[in-house]
């Protein structure tokens, strides 16, 4: 049956490419529309400070930093010709802060702090890009701050958003352990300079000798003498610590885990802000987890944040947006009767509320002042059966949470008022005093690999998987129920 | 699908004859859109790596085992890595920066395989977690091919789903004459004791037939975590007497009456120690504790002499 009608072949055609276009730009937009992007910031650094200036002044500040090293910048009078208050923030961050996102150029290395400084009208809080007038900074170094590069190369560079350059008038002052430079343009600065030779290396060269490094230059013949000990100085151990900053919902108790285990915890502010900070951390990479309960003690999902923890360092990790609690006034709604979808977020934030079924419905509600959502979702809209909603939470489009739990409702031929929840966790609390914890995790562990008690056969069933033994599985669902 | 989508335009054309030019641009279409019908066959990642793959006999090396997510929140890891034994002499265990929390299974090595099995409460979702790494050492010539066996990862979707996962293999080569001699892995400079932990009485009636029992897990960032101890002692000033004992979480305490101090030592395996108390949550008595009567004889006894000397003083005086 071929058909070589040209008419029809160009309808087949035109008809081809229209259905490959539709579904595919449909398809992207909805991964783009369902995807629910958490945005927050981490910030590391060292030492920060905040100074108005009266631009018509000569200005001069030192940013100090725990290991001895430091930053002055000094700025000349009418370094603005319209002579306005401006507000200058600094900050002295770790190297690899910096480096991950902008790439050393080849050849160099980079001492191990770097700085930032921004300027911005006090005015009206925009950001100045550059000044009339050079600034001069000078960046004091510690030896420590240059292992492994030859310090005489040393040079000021500065980020111009979109490769280092060096600052044309750097000098360095190998004595003082400085280097100055110039510059009209702000942003993030560092010291870099030319690889030293190193022991190890494989070559003999620079000061190297056969009793510094006899890797490279063989060992000294004849047996030395042995020197003596000299006495020890005190040392300042720098704090390192973290700051949780963020939204939850008004007057609600956050919670902190650090590595699973509670850290600290704080109350949210009628505005649902909070901040937690804890100190006394090693470096090194930490899991940290946040989450809240809300004005009817249901609790969040939890916000995990893996982060990697510099040494004498702050981290500050900041825009944090709890993911919005959510509940339904029914267990079973009857087909075209309206379901309550409710729950807590931050005040006056955007609520979208997905119901998914064979198809997805969005649906749009804005939180009240103490940040109660409520929607209304007509159930004629879905079929006869089981049914998943989640909610999650934006304020002007520049801070989204991420998804809620998902809670289920059922689309019936009655209306069944959902039993209030309890506030214990639904699995996973095989000691039943309302958290999932250590505690859980250690009765767990005792069990797995063993055959199970009829005792603990009956808790298992109940609050695990029920497969009648402890594994892997049975630890995620308790993984997932953690309240620490 | 691909395939379909070849078979629905290969019938098309059998049907209708189209001009070569229409057909070019179907079959263009065809390769710019299909990825966007197919659902992104996303698959975690676990894989190995070390700084090098070419390996001088005699020469230590660090191996490293990763997991990448792949977007997809993961809270379960657990599997075997497999070395060849007759290449390779394993030397050290590194769990110390790890993702993992809590570990089921701490890192070992069984006959020629590395067990390990963890769970990562609320999850973890990024693209480069180690989970533990460990230090070979090359021992005869040859190509070494690790194999990662048994892997589950697991969603954190309250159910425990598997996750679809992919292995990369990873080899090493062992040779005599290297190009270049790799540095030795970099030892741990490990002075920080392990993290602070809160130490937990419990007590449940499935667990050491419903006796009280203590639960505890730490961290140590750099070395990682070697063993811990525990002491149980009703007394203050004895207590520094009794013998610290090796312990495992969940521990049955042997004072079920609460009545001692208990003290949990974790140990990192450069050496450093953290110790936490937990005071006992029913104390002694003042007269059911033996050091305070000690404490009152010994007074009492200095005080008797205080009482004979002050005599003897004044008798001395009297009779002077």
């Amino acid at each position: 049956m071929q058909n070589s009608n040209p008419k029809f072949k160009n309808f087949i055609f035109i008809g081809i490419i229209f259905i490959f276009a539709f579904f595919s730009f449909y398809l992207v937009f909805e991964n783009a529309r369902a995807s629910g992007t958490a945005n927050f910031q981490i910030e590391i650094f060292y030492a920060k400070e905040t100074h108005q200036i009266d631009t018509t002044q000569t200005f001069t500040e030192t940013l100090s930093n725990p290991n001895g090293s430091s930053f002055d910048i000094n700025l000349p009078a009418d370094v603005l010709t319209s002579g306005e208050e401006i507000e200058l923030t600094m900050y002295s961050t770790p190297e690899e802060s910096v480096t991950t996102n902008k790439p050393l150029p080849s050849g160099k290395l980079a001492s191990d702090i770097f700085y930032n400084i921004s300027f911005t009208k006090v005015s009206d809080g925009s950001t100045i890009s550059s000044f009339n007038k050079a600034v001069t900074l000078t960046f004091y170094y510690t030896d420590s701050d240059i292992n492994g590069i030859n310090e005489s190369t040393l040079t000021a560079y500065h980020w111009n958003n979109s490769a280092w350059t060096a600052l044309n008038d750097s000098t360095v002052d190998t004595s003082l352990n400085k280097v100055t430079a110039t510059t009209q343009q702000f942003g993030d600065f560092g010291i870099f300079g030319d690889v030293s030779p190193s022991c190890g290396d494989g070559s003999c060269n620079g000061s190297e000798t056969c009793s510094s490094c006899p890797t490279d230059c063989g060992n000294c013949s004849g047996n030395g003498g042995g020197g003596g000990g000299g006495g020890g100085g005190g040392i300042t151990t720098p704090v390192t610590s973290v700051t949780f900053s963020g939204r939850a919902y008004p007057k609600s108790t956050i919670s902190l885990l650090k590595d699973a285990q509670i850290a600290a915890t704080t109350i949210a502010d009628a505005n649902a802000n909070f901040s937690l900070n804890i100190s006394g951390l090693s470096g090194g990479n930490y899991i940290f987890s946040v989450y809240s309960e809300d004005n009817k003690g249901n609790r969040s999902s939890l916000l995990t944040f893996p982060i990697s923890i510099t040494s004498g360092a702050t981290t500050n990790v900041g825009g944090i947006f709890i993911a919005p609690t959510i509940a339904v006034d029914k267990s079973e709604v009857k087909r075209g009767d309206n379901i309550a979808i409710f729950g807590q977020s931050a005040p006056q934030a955007d609520i979208v509320i997905s119901v998914n079924s064979e198809e997805e419905f969005f649906g749009k509600t804005i939180s009240d002042k103490d940040g109660v959502y409520l929607y209304n979702f007509d159930s004629s809209f879905v079929d006869y059966g089981t049914h998943f909603t989640k909610s999650k939470a934006s304020i002007g489009n520049q801070a989204i949470s991420s998804f809620s739990n998902t809670i289920s409702f059922k689309v019936g031929t009655k209306n069944v008022a959902k039993v209030v929840p309890t506030k214990c966790p639904a699995k996973a609390d095989l000691n039943n005093n309302c958290r999932v914890n250590l505690v859980d995790f250690s009765i767990a562990a005792y069990w797995c690999k063993r055959p199970l008690s009829v005792l603990f056969a009956a808790t298992e069933k109940e609050k695990l998987n029920g497969d009648g033994k402890i594994d892997l599985v049975d630890f995620s669902i308790m993984a997932f129920y953690w309240t620490g | 699908m691909l395939r379909e989508i070849f078979n629905f335009q290969f019938s098309i054309s059998k049907q209708i004859t189209m001009t070569k030019a229409q057909k070019i641009i179907i079959i263009i279409l065809i390769v710019i859109f299909t990825p966007f019908f197919t659902t992104p066959a996303f698959a975690a990642q676990v894989n190995l790596d070390s700084d090098s793959q070419n390996i001088g006999i005699g020469e230590q090396f660090e191996v490293k085992l990763f997991l990448n997510t792949e977007n997809e929140d993961i809270n379960a890891v657990e599997g075997k890595i497999i070395f060849p034994e007759t290449f390779l002499k394993i030397k050290e265990i590194r769990d110390g920066n790890s993702i993992i929390n809590f570990w089921i299974e701490r890192p070992k090595n069984q006959n020629g395989a590395i067990i390990f099995s963890g769970i990562t409460p609320g999850g973890f979702n990024n693209e480069k977690g180690l989970i533990l790494s460990a230090i070979f050492e090359a021992r005869k010539e040859g190509v070494a091919k690790f194999e990662i066996d048994e892997a589950r990862v697991l969603r954190n979707d309250g159910t425990g789903s598997e996750a679809t996962l992919t292995i990369t293999p990873f080899e090493v080569v062992v040779s005599k004459e290297i190009p270049a001699k790799i540095p030795m892995p970099p030892k741990v400079k490990d002075r920080e004791r392990p993290e602070s932990f809160v130490p937990e009485i419990a007590k449940d009636k499935t667990l050491f037939e419903g006796r009280w029992f203590v639960v505890f897990a730490t961290q140590d960032k750099a070395s990682g975590i070697g063993r811990y101890e525990i002491k149980e002692t009703r007394s203050r000033i004895f207590g520094l007497f009794p013998k610290w004992i090796s312990a495992e979480s969940p521990y049955a305490l042997r004072d079920q009456k609460l009545k001692s101090y208990i003290f949990v030592k974790a140990i990192d395996k450069a050496g450093n120690v953290r110790i936490e108390k937990i005071l006992p949550r029913n104390p002694l008595r003042w007269y059911e504790n033996s050091e305070n009567w000690i404490i009152i004889i010994v007074v009492a006894f200095v005080l008797y002499l205080l009482r004979r000397v002050i005599k003897s003083k004044i008798k001395y005086q009297k009779l002077k």
